[in-house]
């Protein structure tokens, strides 16, 4: 991939708004209350096991203040990615308005790739505004594919995530047109290439320019945009390292879900507890559990979490019933929900590490809860929800009626959204990391666009490490 | 992080359709074994290849073709199927309603207790398991030797697998669209004449004579009304509405449900 | 939470001794439907009509000659039996025990049951519009006189508009009148002086049409407004979908508007049509989310408090609650699941076979009578529990759930006639969330009386009740309370377009209507959500009986229902 140069380069990253060194673009120090997170502390470690930082308080791991969250976050809301070689090849056939659409008399040739340079600098050109210059368009495999980023002083006035997009699109558009000069009656085939059929249709139908987040026109629910993404994503821009699927799965549904509104109040500590023990791995309680249960079943994973959630003080024996069945009960009920969510996680990772099939994530989910259930007489992870969206997930993966394999299913899918959380998409990525080709629509197949350009971003292909060092930027503020 | 492990338990109840949930959910405790069934007429009776063809692959062996640095791959063995590339293939194995030794929920608990790599739906007419296909063989003739498995009431059905709800036929079987299975008068064995898909068998599979009904009450997973009511089982009902209690507690505020 | 009210000793013996009946029927239909005395045995001659297959059935061999007949005028294959792998009637083929007769599952289909069209096509074509809005721009804005007389010359110029009549325009064409003979517009207010002034035959008299005390509930909860019903023609929403409803209706009130007032194609004409559309109009249901796009007045979005209100049987018979929720159970059924799921959802032979087998056997009728003489002797009557009360819930739902299935058990061959374990599992499900609801006289613990019911099923039978049946109840139960803005929601509103519904509509609309139904004929209350949608399907002019529904589909599924929206005078004649 190469770099344009740019007038006045400076890092995308800074100075615009939410800026992880923890100042907003007035200056003033972004500060969130410590409050009852700040009184739980964790470690924090590799995706290996190994120690990155001990007792970390969570009140220093939430999305709003976490540097590196907060970069996933303004790098997916911020930034479209752009089929030029695509774009290209629809001009040249006519081939407008979504898959089977030929539109004869429409077709024309341009050389988008070979003038892929030209191109990115009309586009930051076009893009920049006076307030700041952080506009920046990477370019790559030799100017197929564009990364467009929209600049903070724009990206901190939409309203949406939509407007990056819309942008992106539109200073493509009016940059190809300058580049070309293209006479007017162009105008609207070339426009039918990057942004589809819309507005006849609602969403970007047939359109090459792409963003990671589905509009919002199609969105299922107020806020839903971060539980878009579909699992496949998760395992291509790791690079199919599990743990580290599951930890972006993980944060971009936390991110979602604070976003449609769950995560407030006495919800607060029960969201992120369970998003740092299921998703980054705090104090290794997944790699902990997958180690120790590494040629077993899901029913050792689900003992060993008892066993752990016991000892550990989340949950203690209430009675002893007449057969000699023991009865638990909650002392800790938010730190419960993290160890059985991570725990399903694990089982995930054991049932289908064996298989090395990411059908089997489904049943896991369900079965893994439901003997979580049935050895403790205790709602299981998500208050019961992790077993019920297994065994939908399961049904719609495995019949007639809907659903598709589990890489193209994302947390808004309206079969399996009804985590509090979104604790069932860290699993899904798991499993589609660790398939070995199982399955018809793999990451190779459904995202290897999006792997290898947001691949690039070490933040988003390995989290679990850069959150947990991003600590020390804000540590101590 | 210390581990206690406390002693292991599966599940309350007090009769013995708890304790015979416990068994099949508990792996120290051995299966009775029952009959004898020999793979190659599992792999017939499967009908996803003949005996002594190799099992298809969807991928190259995963020596050959090397895998993604990931520390769960590292750390998790693939079983022999998943390192060979087999295709992932299914039965289905339906219960009657009317005391059948085995039942879905206590099957998907057995098989995810035993064996790893496996992938289970319940319904109410059917289980349905779906592994590599090699694992996939051994669990079934584990499963067609085992005492969770009654030649008359529990078929292999892998289609058109309704009707577990209905009388059993007057030899006392499992109905079956397809009949695949009919009940030899002379020899007082039931015999597969036809695969899990309804394919004509060449020759037809005995799979052993009907336990007794008393004897299946002795082993019954599930409640009924003339064998163990549920209505007895009062431990289950406190567990689970306990459960039903305190995930509505939690739903509205977590800290609600602490310490009940 | 409401007070407790009690049934009474004499209306509780009745119903015994009604259930008596009920299950004599209900044993003496299994008997007769399998010719065998003993209807509890485990075993029995079940393949005694394979041979027959498919030919068993009536309807079947009357479809199979006629496809053979169509495929040849046609000249392409059409419903052919014998090229299933899988063949039809290897055992009996069960008829439905429904409202006194046997009735084959192919009556149950919607393309087979024209009552059960109708049913759908009377939601989707009704649109309640407030008047008073139009009343007060002709007064205000163009200072014109409204008048009773006005009124009446108003509404009889919008029978002519609606049906497809101009009247400013001089050269325009008529919609020919046997293709919206359905089409028509009544009123009805709670001001009962201005009722007096209206020409009777637009009225739907609250006073006349409703006992007394649910009368004076409906008129105070309505206030001194004037609504109109507006009837689409059934050949319009047939043709389109149910979002045109409140289209046609705003414009074609506009010109009666017109016309009654002396009006013109003036700036104020935009208001009346503002008002009709979306200012003062209640639509049956909402639009659907972009996953299903489903358009307003569509099933989709129409909740379950508003199906449990269409249903009229507490009008007509009021000393009968079992009645009213034993028919919102159809109408939750037909309406709820089958046209959502069964029709739009999944298409080809849907549910007929389901939706037949749960209507059969009187198995909802007995089992109301039985819950609610439970819930009076042993824990208080209707309302008589706090909804706060976890263990007498549960104790109700549990003993529902133990119940029904020892039943079941008790007599195999009825286990049979309701072979499937959706069906039965359903069943149970919803007498157990019912029960609920009646004792607290509260729909939302009558969902959480439902989902425990799953569980105990789960832990008796070690079976699900489909594939996923389950999933639900698991992830709902923590949602119902909770302060998170897409999880949980008031009972009496939820719809199918409710996000966690979506995999299995059966949890949705159809259960909310009943339990919406359950607690509100608990608490003697006139209706469960909106008055309107009551006082609007009581409605005499309206074919589809909904006070009996269920009465009305099992006509439909004999072919004995005489529906609208036929297009007979459009056609060539047969």
């Amino acid at each position: 991939m190469s770099e344009i140069k740019v007038k006045n380069p400076k890092s995308p990253l800074k100075g615009q708004v939410g800026h992880p060194g923890g100042r907003d673009s007035r200056g003033h120090r972004i500060q969130k209350k410590p409050g009852r997170l700040a009184e739980h502390k964790v470690s924090l470690y590799t995706d290996r096991g190994k120690l990155i930082r001990e007792d970390v308080p969570l009140s220093l791991l939430h999305p709003s203040i976490n540097p590196a969250i907060r970069r996933i976050a303004q790098t997916i809301k911020n930034s479209s990615f752009v089929d030029l070689a695509g774009i290209e090849s629809i001009l040249r056939r006519g081939d407008l308005g979504g898959e089977h659409c030929r539109i004869p008399g429409r077709e024309f040739d341009l050389d988008l790739v070979k003038n892929a340079n030209e191109i990115a600098a009309g586009i930051r050109e076009i893009l920049s505004t006076g307030a700041s210059d952080d506009a920046s368009v990477e370019l790559f495999e030799g100017g197929k594919i564009l990364l467009v980023r929209v600049p903070s002083s724009l990206s901190g006035v939409f309203a949406s995530h939509d407007g990056s997009r819309m942008a992106a699109a539109m200073a493509l558009g009016h940059a190809i047109i300058e580049q070309f000069d293209l006479p007017f009656w162009q105008v609207p085939t070339l426009k039918a290439a990057l942004i589809g059929r819309y507005s006849s249709s609602v969403d970007l139908m047939g359109g090459k320019v792409h963003h990671l987040l589905k509009e919002s026109t199609v969105l299922e629910g107020p806020g839903h945009a971060f539980r878009t993404i579909p699992v496949n994503h998760f395992a291509a821009i790791t690079e199919k390292n599990a743990m580290n699927a599951a930890a972006l799965a993980g944060t971009t549904e936390l991110l979602g879900h604070l976003e449609s509104g769950d995560c407030y109040g006495p919800y607060e500590l029960y969201s992120v507890l369970t998003y740092v023990y299921q998703s980054l791995n705090a104090n290794n309680l997944v790699y902990d559990l997958v180690k120790d249960n590494r040629a077993g079943t899901v029913s050792d994973v689900a003992e060993d979490v008892i066993a752990r959630a016991a000892s550990d003080g989340a949950i203690a024996v209430k009675q002893t019933l007449p057969s000699g069945y023991k009865l638990f009960l909650m002392k800790k009920p938010a730190l419960w929900n993290a160890y059985a969510c991570a725990g399903t996680l694990a089982a995930v990772m054991v049932n289908v590490g064996a298989s090395r099939a990411a059908q089997m994530v489904t049943s896991t989910m369900a079965y893994f809860n439901d003997a979580l259930e049935l050895r403790t007489g205790l709602p299981s992870a998500d208050a019961l929800k992790l077993h019920g969206i297994g065994v939908v997930w399961s049904f719609y993966s495995h019949s007639i009626y809907g659903g598709g394999g589990p890489g193209i299913f994302s947390g808004d899918n309206p079969i399996i959204r009804n985590s509090f959380g979104g604790f069932m998409i860290p699993c899904g990525a798991a499993a589609m990391a660790l398939d070995a080709g199982t399955q018809m629509f793999t990451p190779e197949r459904t995202s290897s666009i999006v792997g290898k350009v947001f691949g690039k971003y070490p933040f988003m292909k390995e989290p679990i490490k850069y959150i947990a060092e991003s600590v020390e930027e804000i540590r101590g503020e | 992080m210390p581990k206690k492990k406390p002693k292991v338990q599966f599940n309350p109840g007090t009769t013995i359709v708890a304790e015979n949930n416990r068994k099949i959910c508990d792996p120290s405790c051995e299966i009775d074994k029952v009959r004898e069934v020999s793979m190659d007429d599992v792999v017939l009776l499967l009908g996803h290849r003949k005996p002594g063809e190799g099992i298809p692959t969807v991928h190259p062996p995963l020596d050959e073709m090397g895998e993604p640095p990931c520390p769960i791959r590292e750390l998790v063995e693939p079983t022999p199927g998943a390192r060979a590339g087999d295709r992932l293939n299914y039965v289905q194995i339906s219960d009657a309603y009317h005391f059948s030794p085995g039942s879905p929920y206590p099957r998907a608990r057995k098989y995810f207790s035993r064996y790893r790599g496996v992938d289970i739906g319940v319904l109410t007419s059917r289980t349905v398991i779906e592994m590599r296909e090699r694992e996939l063989e051994q669990l079934v003739r584990d499963e067609l030797q085992s005492e969770t498995f009654d030649s008359a009431r529990t078929t292999l059905k892998g289609i058109t697998t309704h009707g577990v709800a209905i009388r059993l036929d007057q030899d006392g079987l499992l109905f079956d669209a397809l009949r695949r299975v009919k009940y030899n008068k002379e020899k007082k064995v039931v015999m597969y004449v036809k695969d899990q898909l309804g394919v004509p068998l060449d020759h037809p599979i005995s799979i052993g004579a009907p336990a007794s009904e008393e004897n299946l009450k002795k082993r019954a997973l599930q409640y009924h009304r003339a064998n163990i009511r549920y209505s007895e089982e009062s431990e289950m009902h406190l567990a689970i509405e306990r459960m039903w209690q305190l995930a509505q507690l939690m739903g509205m505020n977590p800290d609600k449900a602490a310490g009940k | 939470m409401a007070e407790s009210r009690k049934l009474g000793e004499k209306k509780l013996k009745q119903m015994e001794s009604e259930r008596d009946d009920l299950e004599r029927v209900m044993l003496e239909s299994v008997s007769k439907i399998f010719g065998t005395k003993d209807v509890k045995s485990e075993t029995g001659d079940i393949y005694k009509f394979e041979k027959l297959g498919w030919r068993q059935g009536k309807s079947k061999r009357e479809y199979v000659e006629s496809a053979s007949r169509i495929a040849k005028e046609r000249g392409i294959p059409h419903l052919n039996p014998e090229i299933a792998r899988v063949k039809t009637g290897t055992r009996q083929l069960v008829p439905y025990f429904v409202e006194g007769e046997y009735i084959e599952g192919e009556g149950f289909h919607p393309l087979n049951n024209a009552a059960i069209q109708q049913a759908f096509d009377d939601v989707k074509r009704t649109v309640i519009i407030g008047l008073d809005q139009a009343h007060e721009i002709l007064e205000k804005r163009l200072c014109k006189e409204v008048t009773p007389e006005s009124i009446n010359f108003y509404l009889e110029s919008v029978q002519h508009t609606m049906a497809g009549g101009s009247v400013a325009q001089e050269h325009l064409g008529y919609i020919n009148p046997e293709c919206t003979r359905d089409c028509y517009v009544k009123v009805f207010t709670g001001d009962d002086e201005l009722a007096d002034h209206i020409d009777k035959r637009y009225l739907i008299d609250i006073n006349k049409l409703f006992p007394a005390d649910q009368a004076k509930q409906l008129k105070e909860a309505t206030g001194k407004k004037l609504y109109e019903v507006v009837r689409l023609p059934t050949m319009a929403v047939r043709a389109g979908c149910g979002g045109l409803a409140r289209r046609w209706a705003a414009l074609q009130k506009a010109m009666a508007f017109i016309n009654a007032y002396n009006l013109t194609g003036q700036a104020a004409i935009s208001d009346f049509v503002y008002g009709a559309k979306h200012a003062d109009v209640v639509v049956m249901g909402t639009p659907s989310a972009y996953s299903r796009q489903f358009s307003d007045n569509e099933p989709y979005g129409i909740p379950g408090g508003y199906y449990a209100d269409m249903v009229q049987t507490l009008r007509t018979e009021p000393d009968k609650p079992e009645e009213y929720i034993v028919n919102a159970s159809c109408i939750g059924l037909i309406l709820g699941t089958q046209i959502t799921y069964g029709f739009y959802m999944i298409g080809g032979i849907g549910l007929m076979q389901s939706i037949g087998m749960y209507m059969s056997g009187n198995v909802v009728d007995d089992s109301v009578r039985y819950f609610m003489e439970y819930v009076e002797r042993h824990h208080g009557g209707a309302c008589g529990v706090r909804p706060g009360d976890f263990q007498r819930i549960a104790e109700i739902s549990k003993h529902m759930n133990i119940h029904m299935q020892e039943r079941w058990e008790e007599y195999p061959a009825l286990m049979e006639a309701q072979w499937s374990s959706y069906t039965r599992n359903a069943l149970m499900r919803e007498m157990c969330g019912d029960a609920c609801a009646w004792a607290t006289g509260n729909a939302d613990i009558g969902r959480m009386g439902d989902y425990l019911c799953v569980y105990h099923q789960r832990a008796y039978q070690g079976r699900s009740g489909w594939y996923s049946y389950d999933s639900i109840p698991l992830y709902d139960l923590a949602s119902k309370w909770t302060m998170r803005p897409e999880y949980g929601i008031v009972e009496e509103l939820l719809a199918n377009n409710y996000s966690a519904v979506s995999p299995q509509i059966f949890s949705g609309a159809q259960l909310s209507t009943t339990f919406s139904a359950s607690a509100h004929a608990a608490r003697r209350d006139a209706f469960c959500v909106n008055p309107l949608v009551k006082i609007a399907f009581a409605d005499p002019s309206l074919k589809f009986d909904w006070a009996h529904p269920r009465k009305c589909v099992a006509e439909g599924a004999l072919g004995k229902f005489m529906p609208e929206g036929e297009r007979s005078p459009i056609i060539p004649a047969q």
